[in-house]
């Protein structure tokens, strides 16, 4: 603040020098109207609401340039809506949310071939480098919970490479079930024998998602507007809507949920309007669960998801080629005996579209893909649910990038940023990892009470070699972001220990519910 | 950064419209600060920094860099834009009040701030509307005398000449006891003088 003072001073005397005297006086009447500036309440989550709508719009004047939509779609056109609506109640509740989704030609979730510009489609645009601060490591917690909440494939318990999959059984009765094992472990060292590497150290894009869009305090004036018989709605003040669902209120209807803040929207089953299965006893559990004749060829499931997909106009240009995330397969084929016979086969499969970003394919700590999710039922044979499609607007912004080769290769022996050979265990088994490629990892993170989705540069290095013999391990790749802050650190786990050389045995679940393989546990 | 903008400007010119997200960057929370301070209220604000961003962006091909800054145009279109506001509010604060006349309900949690902006309010009330907004552009937008001079359309010269007189005339008019007041509280004297 003195500079400034300094600096307001020096005009002062260029024109009366005789202020000089007066100097003592002028300095505290300045830094008085300094001290009133008042604070303004820069509010971040706004100016990343608004960015995202002037990236709309400049995709909008990029693809229309002669037939320019309105410019303040999202505030003069949102305020006639009271006086369009008028006098309608319980009725817009439905449509306004809708409306606010809409960018032009009723076209809600994506693009796709039949609609305008949407949110979901890849938008990108560069800021200052450096603008998203230091890029730290996130803790192993949260990247265990994203490996497991994330990309789960059905009917798969236990774990391996650090990445323990259980979907639908929490960790704790994953451990109430399965039998301790013997204290003998495995330690894989990882060998590089890829091409020699070279790291330039040249600044690459970091890219930051911009996730919520749109201005939804109108909605909410709206809303608060109506008469629901339980309190007087508008006493409330400076109110947004966060989040709606919309249902589909027919035979196999879905229910759509938009969160508006984060950018998202997901598609479920309306339960009420699916087909409710009650399992009677294990006789008719037998019976009607799902043998592996009945499950869908991949060619079939991912038919029936892009019809879906097609049906809905869901913009797929921001992903690759779908694929089926078969990994109970890998189970399944392995399993001889009882243990296949009683094998559970997946009642729904997931046919992941993986994410494509300026040209990078996307994955999260551990190497698996990242993208959008779209459940099938394979009773069904329909879509059961779409996840993780999330708004496609992104800054870009220049980091300097690791230029040694050693220290990426530090990380990649020790089994990547949550890896840790451990040399005193009693077996050591050497795996091969391959030539990297170059994508984006996906990373969060937390600031200021909020997380940020940030994809980072990062070395793909494949898995070519070495886990043949051990059944649970399916990690595919070791994967390394190229930020340098970001291997601060990364030494936070403790030695994976995979247990082998026990007796096998299987666990039948009920409907529903994955089998729990407790033959080899991560530690 | 003139020359930065510059650049950026040719490039969105040439048609890497996307370029435009580095401007917004570098400006919204100034384009922001700017108008809260001359409305005080946050949706306002934020209301209406949209709206400038809005019609920067149609214009920005318009732009013609031989009348001035960027950044003094982006200035003049959000300086329009709460004019503007309060033509079409037909209030009773109007554009020359907003200056010095704060919606006090966002500061109830700031007394000390609410007294330090009702004080100086009080003596800037003596001032002409140009000598206000002269004051505040300097001191609360940190703008220098040609960015001023670009928005308002007033020279350099004459800027500085009024500014240097309006420094004057508030200097004469605080009464002593605001400065032995302020010299005992010390909340500035003991860093400034």
């Amino acid at each position: 603040m003195e500079d400034i003072i300094n600096t307001i001073l020096q005009d002062i005397y260029e024109i009366d020098g005789s202020l000089r005297n007066q100097e003592r006086e002028l300095k505290i009447i300045i830094a008085k109207l300094i001290a009133s500036r008042p604070d303004t309440k820069f509010d971040e989550n706004f100016k990343q609401r608004l960015y995202a709508q002037i990236m709309e719009k400049i995709s909008q004047m990029k693809e229309s340039p002669s037939n320019r939509i309105p410019l303040f779609i999202n505030f003069t056109i949102m305020k006639k809506i009271p006086y369009i609506l008028g006098g309608v109640a319980i009725g817009a509740i439905a449509i306004l949310p809708v409306v606010f989704l809409m960018n032009n030609k009723g076209n809600i979730i994506g693009a796709g071939k039949k609609g305008g510009v949407s949110v979901f489609e890849q938008k990108i645009a560069r800021v200052s480098d450096g603008a998203f601060g230091a890029l730290l490591p996130p803790s192993q917690d949260q990247a265990l919970q994203r490996a497991v909440s994330s990309t789960a494939p059905q009917g798969l318990g236990g774990g391996g490479g650090g990445a323990p999959y259980a979907q639908g059984v929490s960790g704790e009765s994953a451990k109430a079930i399965a039998p301790m094992p013997p204290q003998e472990w495995v330690s894989f060292k990882y060998v590089y024998v890829g091409d020699p590497l070279v790291l330039t150290g040249e600044k690459m894009e970091v890219l930051k998602r911009v996730k919520g869009s749109g201005n939804s305090s109108d909605i909410a004036d709206i809303l608060k507007g109506m008469n629901f018989g339980v309190a007087n709605l508008s006493t409330f003040t400076n109110t947004q809507v966060q989040s709606f669902n919309i249902i589909e209120d027919k035979e196999f209807g879905y229910m759509i949920d938009v969160n508006i803040p984060e950018g998202m929207v997901s598609i479920s089953q309306n339960w009420m309007k699916w087909p409710q299965v009650q399992c009677a006893d294990e006789k008719w559990y037998e019976e009607r669960r799902i043998k592996i004749q009945d499950m869908l060829s991949d060619d079939d499931a991912i038919q029936i998801a892009g019809t879906f997909m097609d049906n809905h106009s869901m913009s797929l240009s921001s992903y690759g080629k779908p694929s089926v995330m078969n990994e109970w397969r890998l189970y399944y084929e392995k399993a001889t005996g009882p243990e296949k016979e009683n094998y559970y086969i997946p009642e729904n499969i997931t046919v992941l579209y993986p994410s494509v970003v300026n040209g990078k394919s996307v994955y999260d700590d551990y190497g698996n893909p990242v993208g959008l999710n779209v459940n099938i039922d394979v009773r069904q044979k329909k879509v059961s649910g779409v996840w993780n499609v999330a708004s496609q607007n992104y800054q870009s912004s220049l980091y300097d990038t690791v230029s040694s080769a050693d220290e990426i290769m530090k990380i990649v022996e020790n089994g990547g940023m949550y890896g840790n050979f451990d040399s005193a265990a009693p077996k050591i088994q050497e795996v091969e990892i391959g030539t990297p490629t170059l994508t984006f990892l996906k990373v969060y993170n937390y600031k200021d009470g909020q997380s940020e989705e940030l994809l980072v540069p990062a070395y793909y290095f494949p898995i070519a070699k070495g886990f043949e013999n051990y059944q649970y391990m399916y990690r595919k790749a070791i994967v390394v972001p190229l930020v340098p802050d970001m291997l601060k650190n990364n030494n936070g786990g403790g030695p994976i220990r995979i247990l082998e050389k026990v007796v096998p045995s299987v666990v039948v679940p009920p409907p529903d519910q994955p089998v729990i393989v407790p033959e080899k546990v991560v530690q | 950064m003139q020359a930065e903008d510059r650049k950026i400007i040719e490039s969105i010119k040439a048609g890497g419209l996307d370029e435009f997200a580095k401007l917004y960057d570098a400006y919204v929370k100034k384009i922001y600060n700017f108008i809260y301070f001359r409305t005080h209220h946050k949706e306002t604000a934020e209301d209406l920094t949209s709206q400038v961003f809005f019609k920067a962006l149609e214009k920005i091909r318009q732009f013609d860099e031989t009348r001035g800054a960027f950044s003094s145009w982006l200035y003049r279109i959000a300086r329009n834009t709460v004019i503007d506001h309060y033509r079409t509010k037909k209030e009773e604060a109007n554009f020359d009040e907003a200056y010095t006349k704060a919606s006090h309900a966002n500061l109830n949690e700031q007394i000390d701030a609410k007294n330090v902006i009702e004080e100086v309010g009080k003596y800037l009330d003596i001032l002409r509307p140009e000598q206000k907004e002269i004051i505040i552009m300097r001191v609360w937008d940190e703008l220098t005398y040609q960015e001023i001079s670009e928005i308002t359309g007033k020279s350099e010269g004459s800027l500085k000449m009024m500014f240097s007189r309006t420094m004057g005339e508030l200097r004469r008019e605080l009464p002593l006891a605001i400065f032995i007041v302020f010299i005992i509280g010390g909340k500035f004297y003991g860093r400034y003088h």
